[in-house]
């Protein structure tokens, strides 16, 4: 664990040089004993850059039960030490009855330290959630069903989908935005996964056929799911990453096909949540359980990015002029 | 909120619908028929058509689509008549407030549509289209497979369907975009969907079950 969390620390440290051109001050490597909740100390295994884009992603979650709020205490424990600004949710925000007083016990007060932190949460719907979903106030939906909005920090901007009811003029409406988004980063999310491994759903084909093309096309660099209730990551498909979040309340444990060929990770064992440092080029990403370990790791660098530049190595003799 | 409808505009996928159904080669807009008052009988029993129905004719095909679309328009002139009884429900509600006020619609449409039953809106002329639709929609074999799995994703069956009652506390199932190319485009927050085999029409601002057809999907 200490050289995996070392190795990680330096990796984000040479993408920050990467990425500003500055010199960044190294972040102390953080070591968990075996057993430990970690939430906060994963936390402060990111680089933390002021001017970064921190954010969160959940899927799945409204269900009220005791691993929901096992999940969203270990979110707020790991806000406490990367103060993430912004929550995506992938949809299914609600489960079974939708009333005032569920509202409460399946999202006020599981996430309450985030919102009184005035984390914003930026929610697309899924299958179990009530239309009215976008006009409750902490959903950040402007009353739509599908939207874009720009991140708080850096070149980021987010389409959000409504992937249950997918009418033509919804696709017209994303190719129009994704075409005139001038961004850097275009991240999509909504609720049916395009690439899953998950037994029960699994990747929609159908969906990919109309969302990809646009994807590829228009340069989106992630995208996020839920619907299958466990933690995914994709190989690069077509140079996009893509993510199943769909653990954060509900779980099938071990309900997925083993070794298929676009994915790279799967955790189907316990409850996830998502977290993301993005700073320039480069997305620092963990994935973690709610019981506070790190179930996943890695960086992204967003598409369209200019090439690293490649320094020659110390000791090599330039050829005479 | 004000809600124009351009009726050539949902009538479009209708149009192309003709072509697959009749042979036609005539794409023209279709003029809508005058709203009729609800006066059909109520749909017969007709249960699942043969998969290898061919439809009605094309002109007729046409009218029923034409009708369907006044009597959905109705109903949402109705619901927008209604809700603007009610305080607009901003973009940023409390859970209470939308609670309040979509109970208070539902009120208001359910009293309204007193006595409204299956069929008023589907009529059985317009049951024969959507069934010849859907025949056509899952000809193919690999893309049936494909259509069912869709449907069958977490589809309530087991529901029992009273039109204009609430939608249970049940997911919905997500529409195939194949299906849904093919029916006449809704106005905004009427949706189509499944629930077992029955196609319904759903109120997604008062959360009402509008109108139910019951074996939609064919019998393949």
């Amino acid at each position: 664990m200490r050289m995996r969390v070392l190795s990680v620390t330096l990796t984000a440290t040479i993408a920050l040089s990467l990425a500003c051109g500055c010199q960044s001050a190294p972040v102390e490597p953080v070591v968990l004993t075996k057993g430990e909740t970690g939430a906060s100390k994963i936390g402060a295994t990111f680089p933390n850059n002021k001017e970064s884009l921190k954010f969160a992603v959940i899927g799945d979650f409204g269900s009220g039960s005791a691993g929901q709020y096992q999940t969203a205490a270990r979110m707020a424990e790991t806000h406490s030490t990367f103060p993430y600004e912004i929550v995506l949710t992938v949809g299914d925000n609600l489960y079974g009855s939708q009333r005032r007083q569920d509202f409460v016990t399946k999202f006020e007060v599981p996430y309450k330290p985030l919102l009184d932190a005035k984390v914003k949460f930026y929610a697309s719907l899924g299958n179990h959630d009530i239309r009215d979903q976008r006009n409750y106030e902490h959903f950040n939906m402007g009353g739509k069903l599908y939207y874009t909005f720009k991140a708080p920090r850096q070149n980021v901007k987010f389409f959000v989908l409504e992937t249950t009811y997918p009418e033509p003029e919804q696709i017209k409406w994303l190719e129009e935005e994704l075409k005139s988004s001038t961004e850097d980063w275009k991240i999509a999310y909504f609720h049916h996964p395009l690439y899953s491994s998950g037994g029960r759903h699994g990747s929609d084909e159908q969906l990919r056929d109309s969302l990809e093309p646009l994807f590829v096309k228009y340069g989106v660099s992630v995208v996020f799911n839920g619907h299958d209730h466990f933690y995914e990551r994709t190989k690069p498909q077509q140079g996009i990453t893509y993510f199943v979040t769909g653990s954060g309340g509900q779980l099938r444990q071990g309900g997925f096909r083993p070794n298929m060929p676009f994915s790279a990770k799967i955790n189907a064992s316990t409850m996830v949540f998502f977290v993301a440092e993005l700073l320039g080029d480069k997305m620092v990403f963990k994935a973690i359980s709610r019981e506070g370990t790190l179930i996943d790791e890695g960086e992204i660098t967003r598409r369209g990015a200019p090439p690293a530049v490649v320094l020659p190595a110390v000791g090599v003799k330039e050829p005479a002029s | 909120m004000s809600c124009r409808v351009n009726i050539k505009h949902l009538l479009t996928p209708a149009a192309l619908t003709l072509s697959l159904i009749g042979g036609c080669s005539s794409t023209k807009a279709i003029e809508p028929a005058k709203p009729t008052q609800a006066t059909t009988p109520p749909p017969k029993q007709v249960g699942p058509l043969p998969s290898t129905t061919q439809g009605p004719p094309s002109n007729q095909v046409a009218k029923e689509m034409a009708e369907f679309v006044a009597r959905v328009e109705a109903y949402n002139q109705l619901r927008e008549k209604l809700g603007g009884q009610l305080p607009r429900l901003p973009e940023k509600a409390t859970a209470e407030a939308l609670e309040t006020r979509q109970r208070a619609l539902e009120g208001l449409i359910v009293a309204a549509r007193k006595g409204a039953k299956a069929g008023d809106i589907f009529v059985v002329d317009m049951q024969t289209v959507v069934r010849a639709l859907m025949v056509r929609v899952f000809a193919n074999p690999t893309q049936r497979a494909e259509l069912r799995a869709t449907i069958a994703e977490e589809n309530p069956t087991g529901v029992k369907l009273v039109v204009n009652t609430r939608y249970p506390d049940a997911p919905v199932v997500t529409m195939p975009p194949e299906v849904l190319k093919n029916l006449p485009t809704l106005p905004k927050d009427l949706e189509y969907r499944f629930v077992g085999e029955s196609l319904i029409l759903l109120d997604t601002r008062a959360h009402l079950i509008v109108d139910v057809m019951s074996y939609a999907l064919p019998k393949n």
